[in-house]
C-alpha cells in the first residue's frame, strides 16, 4: 500500500509506463547513471547492525557488497556493531550532520525506525518511488506494494517526509517444543490448543498450557525486561487485547477509555502469565536470552525471529556430520521438536504480533548528493537482491532472502514474489537434509509466511514517530508489565505512571512539530 | 604440653589462618578470569549444557574460540590501536603534565596549590556529562572515527590527574638542590631537567601506566566516537562487534576478554612498588 | 622563546629579583598548554552541557530553544530519576563501605612475608587492572540467568535449587553491581593502604609492642588513625569511580530489571542517547557533578586536617 502524496494507482501507471518504455533490463535508471557518471573516487560507508543470521554478514560483507562496488566503481566501507549500540552512535552521528560535520558514514541502517533523526536525513521518498518502479526480467512483474507495516514505520505525515527506507522487516514467530506441548496436551484432557501443524493459538492456550509446562520443568518465556524481545512480544499482546500506545491520529490512548480496560486487562493477564506460568529468568532478558533459554532446553516456548529455529538446525547439521544416530541424536530431535505457530497467539479481540526487527536504512543529508545518489543506488539493488533469480543474473550469490535464510522478509512485497518464497520455505535447504534423515516434513518454518498478514509495527495503528521512538528506545512499557507483574504497582498505577510518562514525551516532540495529535 | 609447643601450634594456626584468608581473596579476585579462560577452551555443546561442570572440561577442550577470535575478528587489529592510543595518550599527557605540576609546585606558588586542586576536579567530570558535547568538538576538529578522536580526548582524563599527582612528587624534593644547580649556573629548565625529572622517574613511570591503562579501559568516548569496526579499541570492539546473533558467543568473548586483561595486568605489576610509591608521595596528602 | 627568557632575566642582578621575575614568567608558561587543553576540551564542553540543559534540544535537533529549568523541574518528578539518585548512592556507599573493611583486611595480611605473595598480588590486582567493559562481560557470564557459574557452586551446596537470577530481581541485581563494584575498586585500595602501612613509623609500633598491646589495640589505636589520611585518598578516588560510573550497570543491568539498578549516569544515558532527549540526558547527569565536587572537597579536607594534626 502507498500512502505517499500521490496515489498507488499513479505508480502502478508509472511502473507500467516505465517497464513498457525501457523494455531493456535496466535497473533504476536515475540513480544509476548518475552514479556510474561520475563514479571513481566516491566512498559510501554503511553503519548497520551484526545480524541475527551470521550467514547473511557473510553475504553481504563478502559477495553482494564487493561485487555491486565493483559494478559502479563506487568503494564501498561496511561497519558492524551489536544493535543494542546502534542507537548511541547514530545520535552521536546525528548531532554531527546537524552541526554541518562529516557524520562518520553515509548511512545507518537502524532496528526501529529512527523517527527522531527526521531532520538531520534526506527524504526518502524519490527512493522509494524508484524502487517501487525498478523491474528486473530476471523478476517478472512489478516490486508490488511499500507494505503498510513499512510506510508506518518510515513516514511522518505530520512533515510528508520519509524519514527512512525500509528495506526490510524480520517476524517475530512463537516457537515451541511439540514434544513438551503434546505432553501437555495429554495432561489437559479438555486442552485442544495444540494442533499438529499450528501450535497453540490463543493466548489463554499458552497460559492453560503453561501452567501444566512449568510444573513440569519448562515455563513459556516472555522478556519482561528492557530490550528488545520484550519490547515487542509486550506491544503484540497489548495489540491483541485491542489496546495500543497511541490512536492513527498520534493521540495517546493506552489510558483513555475503552482502552484503559483493555490494558488493565492485559496487565493483569501478564501478572498472570508471569505467575502460573513463567518464571523470573524474564526480568532479566537480554536479546539473546530467549535463545539461550529455549536452546538450553528449559523453555517450552519463545517467541523471536527464526534464528531460534536456526540455531537448532545448526546443531542438528553438526550432529549429523558427527555421525550422530538421527533417532536418538539430542540435537536432531531438538530441532525436529522446535516449531513455530501458525500464526501469532490471539488475545480477546485479535491475533496480533510484531516484526522483530524493522530493517531501516536513513541516508545523513550531508549535501553530498554524488554520495548520496550512490547511497539510493546501493539500497534500491539491495531491494532488487531479494530476488534469487535477479541475484543470480546479477552475480549477486543466493541474494538477500536466502542468505538471510528466510530472516529478511521484504517490504516491498513482491522483491522476492509469494511463491519464490514458499518455494524456499517448503524446500528450506538448510532443514533439509534433517528432515530427509528424520523424515520430518521440510516445510518447518513455511508458517513465518504467514507473517506478512499479522506482523504489525511499533506504534501500531498510528505512524512510528519520533516519540514512539523514544517510548519504545527507554522502555516504558515492559517497565510498565514488569512492575504490575512483580506485584510492586497495581496495574492502575503502573499504567497511570507509564501513560503521564508516555504523553510529556508526545507533548515534547508536538512542540518539536515532528508528531501529530493533541492528547 | 610445654609453653614452646603451644605457641608453634599457635603458629601454625595463624599461618594456616592466614592462607586460608588470602586464598579467600583470591578466589574472589581470580575466579571470574579463570571461568574466561576455561569457557574460551570448551566446546559449545559443553559449555551450553546445564547440567555440565562448568569448571571442568566434560568435552575434550577446543581451540575454535581462538581461531575464531584471532582470524575471522579484527581482535589484533583491536590490541594495535590500543597500543597505538596509549602510547600517543601517554605522551601528551607527560607533556602537557609535567610542565604544568612543575609550575604549579614551584613557580605559583600558594596559588598554584590552589590551581592544583581546581585542576584536579576536573578529573571528577565524568564523560557520561561530556560525550554529547565532546562528540561536537571532535568532529568539529575532523577527527571523528578516527584513532585520533581518543588521542585528543582521553587526557582530559589523564592530564588532570597526573598533574596533581606529579605536583606532589616534585614538592617531595628539596629545593636545596636545585638552588644548588642554579647556583651552578644552570637556567631554570636546565636546572628542572637535569635535576628534578631524575629524581620523579617513579612519578613520570606512574603518569604513563595510568594513561596507559585508562586508554585501555575507557569505553563510553570510545562507544561514541569510534565506529568503524577498524579503528576500535579493545574495550569497545569486543563488547560491541563480537556479540554476534542472538546468541553472545561466550566462547570468544572470554577468549578476548582474558586476552586482553593479562598484559595489562602483567605490566602494572612490574612497576608496582613504584605505582603505589606514586600514590604515597601524592599532592596534598603528605 | 626559553633562551630569550633566559638570556634578559641574566642580565638582571640581583638573585632574588631574578629568580622570582623568572617564575611568574616561566610559571604560566609552563602551565597555559595544559590550561588551555583543559578549558578547550572539559571546558567547553562542559559549559555546552550546562546550555543543553536548558533548552529542548533532541537528538535530531541539537540546538534547541531555551527552555529554563523545565528540564530540571520534569525529571525531579520523574520515579525513574529518583530511583537513580538514590541507587547512585546506594551503590557508592555500600561498596566504599565494604571496599574499606576488606582492604584493611587484606592490607594487613599482606604485612607478612611470604612464599608466592608476588603471584598473590598478581591475581588480586587483576580485577583493578583489566579493562571494566570486558570484566563486566565476564560478570554477566557469571550472574546468567542459566549457565551462572555462583548459582552452580550453590545448588552444589544444595542452599539453593536452580538459578536464582541475579539480574532478574531487583534486589539480587543490586547486590551484584555491588559485588562488581567492589571487586573492581577494592585491589585498588588495598594497594594505597599497604602503602601507608609501610609508611608508619616503625618505632611507634614497636614500643607500644614493648608496652604490651595487643593486636587489636594497636590496630584500632595506632594504625587506623595513622592511616586516616592514606585511606581518604583511597577511599576520594573510589568514590568518584563508583559514583560516576555508568559502564557496570550499562553492561550488567541496563538498569533492568524494571529500572530498579538505574544510575544516574545510566538514566542519563538512556534517556539522553537512547531516547533521543539531548537536553534531558545532559540535565540528568549535571546532578552527578555538585554530588561529586562536594564530595572531593569535603575529602580534601579530612584529609588536610589530618595532616595537619
Amino acid at each position: 500500500m502507498w500512502y505517499g502524496k500521490s496515489t498507488r494507482r499513479d505508480f502502478l501507471k508509472t511502473v507500467g509506463a516505465g517497464a513498457l518504455a525501457v523494455g531493456a533490463p535496466v535497473i533504476a535508471p536515475r540513480f544509476t547513471r548518475r552514479v556510474s557518471a561520475q563514479s571513481g573516487q566516491i566512498t559510501l560507508r554503511i553503519l548497520q547492525w551484526q545480524h541475527f543470521i551470521p550467514a547473511y554478514d557473510d553475504w553481504f560483507d563478502n559477495v553482494f557488497v564487493p561485487r555491486w562496488s565493483e559494478k559502479y566503481g563506487v568503494r564501498v566501507i561496511v561497519d558492524h556493531v551489536g544493535l543494542a549500540d546502534l542507537p548511541a552512535i547514530a545520535a552521536a552521528e546525528a548531532a554531527r550532520v546537524a552541526a554541518g560535520q562529516d557524520p562518520g558514514h553515509d548511512m545507518i541502517q537502524h532496528l526501529s525506525p529512527p523517527a527522531a533523526l527526521e531532520p538531520q536525513v534526506i527524504d526518502h521518498a524519490d527512493l522509494i518511488k524508484e524502487t517501487l518502479a525498478a523491474t528486473h526480467p530476471a523478476r517478472p512483474g512489478g516490486m508490488g506494494n511499500y507494505i503498510r507495516l513499512a510506510h508506518l514505520s518510515t513516514y511522518n505525515p505530520v512533515t510528508g517526509k520519509y524519514f527512512g527506507f525500509s528495506d526490510n522487516f524480520a517476524p517475530d514467530p512463537v516457537h515451541y517444543r511439540a514434544d513438551l506441548w503434546r505432553e501437555a496436551a495429554n495432561r489437559l484432557d479438555t486442552f485442544d490448543g495444540v494442533h499438529a501443524e499450528g501450535g497453540p493459538v490463543t493466548w489463554h492456550d499458552i497460559l492453560r498450557a503453561g501452567r501444566v509446562l512449568r510444573q513440569m520443568g519448562h515455563p513459556v518465556g516472555f522478556g519482561l525486561s528492557q530490550e528488545l524481545d520484550s519490547n515487542m512480544i509486550l506491544r503484540a499482546l497489548m495489540y491483541s487485547w485491542g489496546t495500543a500506545v497511541q490512536d492513527e491520529n498520534s493521540n495517546v490512548i493506552l489510558d483513555r477509555p475503552p482502552y484503559r480496560e483493555k490494558t488493565l486487562d492485559v496487565l493483569r493477564f501478564v501478572k498472570q502469565l508471569y505467575e502460573e506460568a513463567m518464571f523470573p529468568g524474564v526480568f532479566a532478558w537480554t536479546a539473546a536470552s530467549n535463545n539461550e533459554e529455549y536452546l538450553a532446553g528449559r523453555l517450552s516456548m519463545a517467541a523471536n525471529a527464526v534464528s531460534i529455529a536456526r540455531v537448532t538446525h545448526q546443531n542438528a547439521l553438526e550432529a549429523l556430520r558427527r555421525g550422530e544416530n538421527p533417532e536418538t541424536s539430542p540435537a536432531v530431535q531438538f530441532a525436529v521438536n522446535t516449531e513455530i505457530t501458525a500464526r501469532a497467539p490471539a488475545g480477546p479481540e485479535a491475533a496480533r504480533g510484531l516484526e522483530h526487527v524493522m530493517g531501516v536504512y536513513s541516508i545523513w543529508d550531508t549535501g553530498n548528493t554524488r554520495v548520496i545518489d550512490a547511497a539510493q543506488q546501493f539500497l534500491l539493488d539491495l531491494v532488487q537482491s531479494f530476488d534469487p533469480d535477479v541475484a543470480e543474473a546479477e552475480g549477486w550469490g543466493p541474494g538477500k532472502f536466502v542468505a538471510s535464510q528466510g530472516y529478511d522478509y521484504p517490504t516491498f512485497e513482491n522483491a522476492i514474489p509469494k511463491a519464490k518464497r514458499l518455494a524456499y520455505l517448503r524446500n528450506d535447504p538448510i532443514y533439509a537434509p534433517i528432515a530427509e534423515a528424520t523424515g520430518d516434513r521440510p516445510n518447518k518454518l513455511e508458517n513465518v509466511e504467514a507473517a506478512m498478514d499479522w506482523a504489525l509495527h511499533v506504534g501500531w495503528p498510528g505512524p512510528a514517530n519520533a516519540a514512539i521512538d523514544e517510548v519504545f528506545n527507554t522502555f516504558i512499557i515492559p517497565v510498565m508489565f514488569a512492575r504490575v507483574a512483580q506485584g510492586i504497582d497495581r496495574p492502575e498505577d503502573a499504567l497511570d505512571e507509564a501513560a503521564g510518562q508516555i504523553r510529556s514525551i508526545f507533548n515534547k516532540w508536538r512542540r518539536q512539530g515532528l508528531v501529530g495529535g493533541t492528547s | 604440653m610445654t609453653a614452646s609447643t603451644g605457641a608453634l601450634l599457635r603458629k601454625a594456626g595463624l599461618r594456616t589462618g592466614h592462607a586460608a584468608l588470602l586464598s579467600a581473596f583470591v578466589v574472589f579476585t581470580a575466579t571470574p578470569f579463570a571461568w574466561m579462560l576455561i569457557t574460551a577452551f570448551k566446546r559449545d555443546s559443553d559449555l551450553y549444557n546445564p547440567n555440565n561442570n562448568p569448571l571442568w572440561f566434560n568435552e575434550p577442550p577446543t581451540l575454535a574460540h581462538w581461531d575464531y577470535v584471532l582470524n575471522r575478528t579484527p581482535f589484533v587489529q583491536w590490541l594495535a590501536n590500543t597500543a597505538l592510543v596509549g602510547l600517543a595518550v601517554i605522551v601528551i599527557t607527560l607533556l602537557l603534565a609535567v610542565p604544568a605540576a612543575y609550575a604549579l609546585s614551584r613557580l605559583l606558588g600558594s596559588w598554584g596549590e590552589r590551581l592544583g586542586i581546581a585542576i584536579f576536579l576536573v578529573y571528577l567530570v565524568p564523560p557520561t556529562l561530556l560525550f554529547i558535547p565532546m562528540a561536537r568538538v571532535i568532529s568539529s576538529l575532523g577527527l571523528q572515527n578516527t584513532l585520533w578522536s581518543l588521542i585528543v580526548v582521553y587526557p582530559t582524563i589523564t592530564v588532570p590527574f597526573s598533574t596533581w599527582l606529579l605536583m606532589g612528587f616534585f614538592k617531595s624534593i628539596p629545593r636545596d638542590l636545585e638552588e644548588a644547580a642554579l647556583i651552578d649556573g644552570c637556567s631554570r629548565l636546565g636546572a628542572m631537567a637535569r635535576v628534578v625529572l631524575p629524581l620523579v622517574v617513579p612519578g613520570l613511570i606512574t603518569v604513563v601506566i595510568f594513561s596507559f591503562t585508562l586508554s585501555a579501559q575507557e569505553f563510553i568516548y570510545g562507544l561514541t566516537f569510534v565506529t568503524s569496526t577498524a579503528v576500535k579499541t579493545v574495550s569497545v570492539g569486543v563488547p560491541q562487534d563480537m556479540v554476534r546473533g542472538d546468541i553472545f558467543f561466550w566462547g570468544p568473548l572470554m577468549a578476548s576478554a582474558f586476552t586482553a586483561s593479562v598484559p595489562v595486568a602483567v605490566l602494572y605489576y612490574l612497576v608496582l612498588d613504584r605505582f603505589v610509591q606514586g600514590f604515597t608521595t601524592a599532592g596534598a596528602f603528605k | 622563546m626559553v633562551e630569550l627568557v633566559q638570556r634578559a632575566t641574566a642580565t638582571i642582578a640581583t638573585r632574588g629579583r631574578n629568580l622570582l621575575d623568572r617564575d611568574r614568567v616561566l610559571g604560566p608558561l609552563l602551565l597555559s598548554p595544559a590550561v588551555v587543553y583543559i578549558l578547550l576540551l572539559v571546558g567547553f564542553p562542559f559549559l555546552f552541557a550546562i546550555y543543553l540543559s536548558l533548552t529542548d534540544a533532541t537528538v535530531g535537533r541539537p540546538v534547541g530553544d531555551f527552555v529554563g529549568l523545565d528540564n530540571f523541574r520534569q525529571i525531579i518528578q520523574t520515579r525513574s530519576f529518583r530511583t537513580a539518585l538514590k541507587n547512585t548512592f546506594i551503590f557508592t556507599f555500600a561498596s566504599q563501605a565494604i571496599i574499606l573493611v576488606l582492604a584493611n583486611i587484606l592490607s594487613m595480611a599482606l604485612q607478612r612475608d611470604f612464599r608466592g605473595k608476588g603471584l598473590v598480588m598478581f591475581l588480586i590486582l587483576l580485577p583493578w587492572v583489566a579493562p571494566v567493559s570486558l570484566t563486566t562481560i565476564a560478570w554477566l557470564w557469571m550472574f546468567h540467568s542459566r549457565f551462572s557459574l555462583i548459582d552452580w557452586f550453590l545448588n552444589r551446596l544444595n542452599l539453593i535449587e536452580g538459578n536464582l537470577f541475579w539480574l532478574g530481581r531487583p534486589d539480587l541485581a543490586m547486590i551484584a553491581i555491588i559485588i562488581v563494584h567492589v571487586w573492581r575498586m577494592f585491589p585498588f585500595a588495598t594497594v594505597i593502604l599497604m602503602a601507608g602501612h609501610s609508611a608508619l613509623p616503625k618505632d611507634v609500633l614497636e614500643s607500644a609492642m614493648v608496652d604490651g598491646a595487643g593486636f587489636w589495640r594497636i590496630f584500632f589505636q595506632i594504625r587506623l588513625p595513622l592511616l586516616l589520611p592514606i585511606m581518604s585518598v583511597a577511599v576520594l578516588f573510589s568514590t568518584v569511580f563508583t559514583f560516576s560510573d555508568m559502564t557496570v550497570v550499562y553492561v550488567l543491568t541496563r538498569g533492568g530489571p524494571f529500572d530498579t539498578t538505574h544510575v544516574l549516569s545510566s538514566a542519563a544515558y538512556l534517556r539522553g542517547i537512547f531516547g533521543g532527549n539531548l537536553s534531558v540526558g545532559a540535565a540528568t547527569s549535571l546532578f552527578l557533578f555538585p554530588v561529586l565536587l562536594i564530595a572531593a572537597i569535603l575529602i580534601l579536607r579530612i584529609a588536610r586536617r589530618t595532616e595537619v594534626t
